[in-house]
C-alpha cells in the first residue's frame, strides 16, 4: 500500500469518504449522511434536473410522480424531517405527490404501495402506521387498505377494503384483498374466507363497480373473483366501441368452480378444479367473460415477471399449457406443450399461435409487435394470422395487420395455399412483420 | 440503436472514445436487472427518448462518474436526432431496484425518472483504520469493521468511534489472547474468540 511504512499489519477500508469531495450530500439530499436515494426527474429535451425527496417504491404517470418517501429525522425545506402522517413516530414511509412541477405534496398517510393514474393515486395504507386505526371496520389494526386521493387538490377516501396489491388506471382502483384480512366472510361467493379476490373500485362513484357476467361467468359487484394476479390494458376505442380491459387468472381451486370446461363454445374434456383459468373484465361496459382458457404465467427469462400475460386493447396474450386445458393438442401438431394464444374480447374468440419452447426460446412470447399476433418460433419463420380473406382496396383486417395480394394460379392460391378461381379469392389478412426483420428474408412467412 | 421505423432515421447509441475501448463502440453495455428466473435490461422508451442505465462494471470497468469505483449504473439518456442528452450536474449513478412502475426508470411526458443513489455517487476513498491491526472483518452493511489488535475492537466508520469489544460479562478487560471471530449483519452482536482465563 502506497505510503504504508509503519512495517506491520494494518486495516483498511475502502468505503465512502465522509468528506463527500464531490459534494453529492448537498446536491441531492442535504442531511449529512450519504445514504439517501432520492427521486429525480430530467427533462429529456434541456437536461434540467429537478431533484425531489428520498423515495422508495414509486409510481409514473403523465409526468408526474407519486411516491413513498421514508420519514426522517433530518430534512430540508422541500424534504421536512420529522414525521409526516398523524404519528409521532419517525418509522413511517408516507404517501408524496409531485404533479410534474412546484414542490413535493405530502399526502400525509402511512403507506406500502402507491400507484398512480393521470387522474387519481391509490394507496395501500397502513393500519398500523396510521396511529392504529381500523380502516376497513375488522377488529383490527394489521391490515393495509385502499384508499384513494385525486392527482391534485382533494382528499383521501377510504374505500373501506383491505388488499395487498393495487394499480390505478384512470378512476378505477383495481386490487386483490384477501379476505382473511378484509374479515368479512367469503368475498366470491364460495363459502370460504381462504382466497385472494379481485375487486375493482370507481373513484368516480365512489362505488365498486357492476358486473355483468357473460355466458360461462359469474361475478358480483366489484367483481369479487378469486385471483391471483392481473393486468390492466389502455382505454382503446374499437370496432366494438371503447374498452379498457381487466385481465386476471383464477384458481379454479380458489374459486370452487371448473372455469375451462367450455371455451369459445366448444367443450375442452377438462373436468378438474387445477386449473388457472383467464378472466376478463371490460371497465368501460362492466361486462366480465371467463376466456375458458387454463393460463400459464410466462416464465421465460426474457418475459417482463410483472405481466405474466399481455393485453392490448381488447387482446389478450397468454400461454395455455396442454395438459391444463383437457389435454388437448392445441396447436395441431401432436404435441402437448406450452402454446401461445391471442383472446379477443370483442368476438369472445381464442386463437392459438403456435407452440412456444420456454426451454430454447430466447424471446418474449408475449411481446408485442405494432399490436399484431406474429410470434418468431425456432425455425425462424414469422406466423400468419388465421388465414382471413380480405380485400386489398378496403383493408379491414385491423390494427396490427394487412390485407395482401396473392396471384391464382392453376385454381391454387400461390403464396397462401387453398383453392382459387381469381386472384381476388387469395387476398389474405397478414400480420405485421417484428421490426427486427430488414428483409424479407429475415421472416419468410409460413 | 435507435431507429424511426417510420421515417427510418437512424442513431447509434454507442459509447464516446474512452475507458481504453478501441474506436467508437456502436453499443453501450447495459445494467441488467435480475429478478430470477426473469432477466431485464435497464431501459425505457417514449416516443424518441431512450433511457437506460449503463454499467460500468461492463462498460471496460470505467469509473464514469469520478467516484473512484466502477460498480455503478449510469443513467444515459439519447433523443433520436438529438444525440445524447447532457443533464444538468454530475453523472447519476441510480439505483437500479424495479421499484419506479416495477421498473428500474421510467420515461413520462418527456421526463425520465430515477431514483439516483448518495452512496453510489459519492467518492471513494481507502482509509487505514487500525494501523497494526489484524483479522478485519467488515459488516454486511458497510458500516463496522471488526479487528483484533491485541484485543477485540469494534470500529464504526459512520461515528468514527471505536469499542472494545473483548470483555467479560462483568465488564472486565479480556486483554491479549482474544481474536475477532464473526458478526451479525448489522453487528449487534458479536462473537470472539479468547484464550484467557479471566472471563
Amino acid at each position: 500500500m502506497t505510503g504504508d511504512t509503519n512495517g506491520q499489519e494494518d486495516v483498511f477500508v475502502r468505503s465512502i469518504d465522509p468528506a463527500d469531495p464531490l459534494g453529492i450530500d448537498a446536491l441531492l439530499f442535504p442531511n449529512g449522511q450519504l445514504s439517501d436515494t432520492v427521486l429525480e426527474a430530467v427533462d429529456a429535451t434541456s437536461g434540467a434536473v429537478t431533484t425531489l425527496c428520498p423515495a422508495g417504491q414509486v409510481s409514473v404517470a403523465n409526468g408526474a410522480a407519486a411516491f413513498l418517501r421514508p420519514e426522517s429525522t433530518s430534512g430540508t425545506a422541500s424534504c421536512p424531517s420529522d414525521s409526516l402522517n398523524v404519528d409521532a413516530d419517525t418509522t413511517d414511509s408516507v404517501v408524496q405527490f409531485w404533479p410534474g412541477s412546484g414542490s413535493v405534496q405530502n399526502l400525509g398517510r402511512a403507506a406500502t404501495a402507491v400507484s398512480l393514474s393521470s387522474s387519481h393515486l391509490a394507496a395501500l395504507v397502513s393500519e398500523a402506521g396510521e396511529n392504529a386505526t381500523d380502516f376497513n371496520n375488522d377488529g383490527d389494526t394489521s391490515d393495509t387498505v385502499v384508499q384513494i386521493h385525486p392527482a391534485g387538490a382533494g382528499s383521501w377516501t377510504n374505500t373501506g377494503q383491505a388488499a395487498d396489491v393495487v394499480t390505478m388506471a384512470g378512476h378505477f382502483a383495481v386490487f386483490i384483498t384477501d379476505e382473511a384480512a378484509q374479515g368479512a366472510g367469503p368475498l366470491n361467493g364460495d363459502g370460504d374466507a381462504t382466497d385472494r379476490v379481485l375487486q375493482i373500485y370507481d373513484a368516480s362513484t365512489s362505488q365498486l363497480v357492476p358486473c355483468s357476467p357473460a355466458v360461462g361467468a359469474t361475478c358480483s359487484t366489484g367483481v369479487r373473483q378469486a385471483a391471483t394476479d392481473f393486468v390492466i390494458g389502455e382505454p382503446t376505442v374499437t370496432a366494438c366501441g371503447p374498452r379498457q380491459l381487466v385481465v386476471f387468472r383464477t384458481s379454479e381451486a380458489a374459486q370452487g368452480v371448473n372455469l375451462n370446461a367450455m371455451a369459445t363454445g366448444v367443450a375442452t374434456g377438462d373436468s378438474d378444479l387445477n386449473d388457472d383459468v383467464l378472466q376478463v373484465y371490460d371497465l368501460v361496459s362492466g361486462t366480465l367473460q371467463n376466456t375458458g382458457e387454463a393460463v400459464t404465467p410466462c416464465r421465460i427469462p426474457e418475459c417482463d415477471p410483472h405481466t405474466p400475460y399481455k393485453v392490448e386493447g381488447v387482446r389478450v396474450r397468454f400461454l395455455t399449457t396442454a395438459a391444463d386445458q383437457g389435454n388437448r393438442d392445441l396447436t395441431g401438431d401432436g404435441h402437448l406443450g406450452l402454446a401461445l394464444q391471442l383472446y379477443d374480447f370483442c368476438i369472445a374468440v381464442t386463437t392459438t399461435i403456435g407452440e412456444v419452447k420456454p426451454d430454447n426460446d430466447d424471446a418474449d412470447p408475449l411481446a408485442t409487435h405494432d399490436q399484431s399476433v406474429s410470434y418468431v418460433v425456432q425455425s425462424g419463420h414469422c406466423l400468419l394470422d388465421q388465414p382471413k380473406p380480405c380485400n386489398p382496396a378496403n383493408d379491414l383486417c385491423g390494427a396490427g395487420a394487412e390485407c395482401n395480394a396473392d396471384k391464382c394460379s392453376l385454381y391454387s392460391c400461390a403464396t397462401f395455399g387453398g383453392f382459387c378461381i381469381t386472384d381476388a379469392d387469395c387476398a389474405r389478412c397478414v400480420v405485421h412483420q417484428p421490426g427486427s426483420c430488414t428483409t424479407t428474408t429475415d421472416c419468410q412467412e409460413r | 440503436m435507435l431507429r424511426d421505423r417510420v421515417t427510418g432515421e437512424g442513431q447509434d447509441l454507442g459509447a464516446p472514445a474512452g475507458c481504453g475501448l478501441a474506436g467508437t463502440p456502436a453499443g453501450r453495455a447495459i445494467v441488467r436487472v435480475s429478478a430470477p428466473p426473469f432477466s431485464l435490461p435497464a431501459v425505457a422508451v417514449e416516443n424518441d427518448v431512450v433511457a437506460f442505465l449503463e454499467s460500468e462494471m461492463d462498460q471496460n470497468r470505467c469509473v464514469e462518474n469520478n467516484d473512484d469505483d466502477f460498480a455503478d449504473a449510469i443513467l444515459r439518456i439519447v433523443r433520436l436526432g438529438g444525440g445524447e442528452v447532457t443533464y444538468t450536474g454530475p453523472l447519476r449513478a441510480v439505483d437500479a431496484a424495479p421499484i419506479l412502475n416495477a421498473q428500474p426508470l421510467v420515461v413520462s411526458n418527456g421526463r425520465v425518472f430515477v431514483r439516483s443513489s448518495e452512496a453510489a455517487m459519492a467518492k471513494r476513498l481507502t482509509q487505514r483504520v487500525a494501523p497494526g491491526a489484524i483479522h478485519p472483518i467488515l459488516s454486511v452493511d458497510g458500516r463496522f469493521v471488526l479487528y483484533t489488535y491485541d484485543e477485540v475492537r469494534l470500529l464504526d466508520l459512520q461515528t468514527s468511534t471505536t469499542e472494545v469489544i473483548s470483555v467479560g460479562l462483568n465488564g472486565q478487560p479480556a486483554g491479549g489472547g482474544s481474536f475477532a471471530f464473526s458478526m451479525s449483519p448489522d453487528a449487534r452482536f458479536v462473537a470472539f474468540v479468547s484464550s484467557n482465563t479471566n472471563l
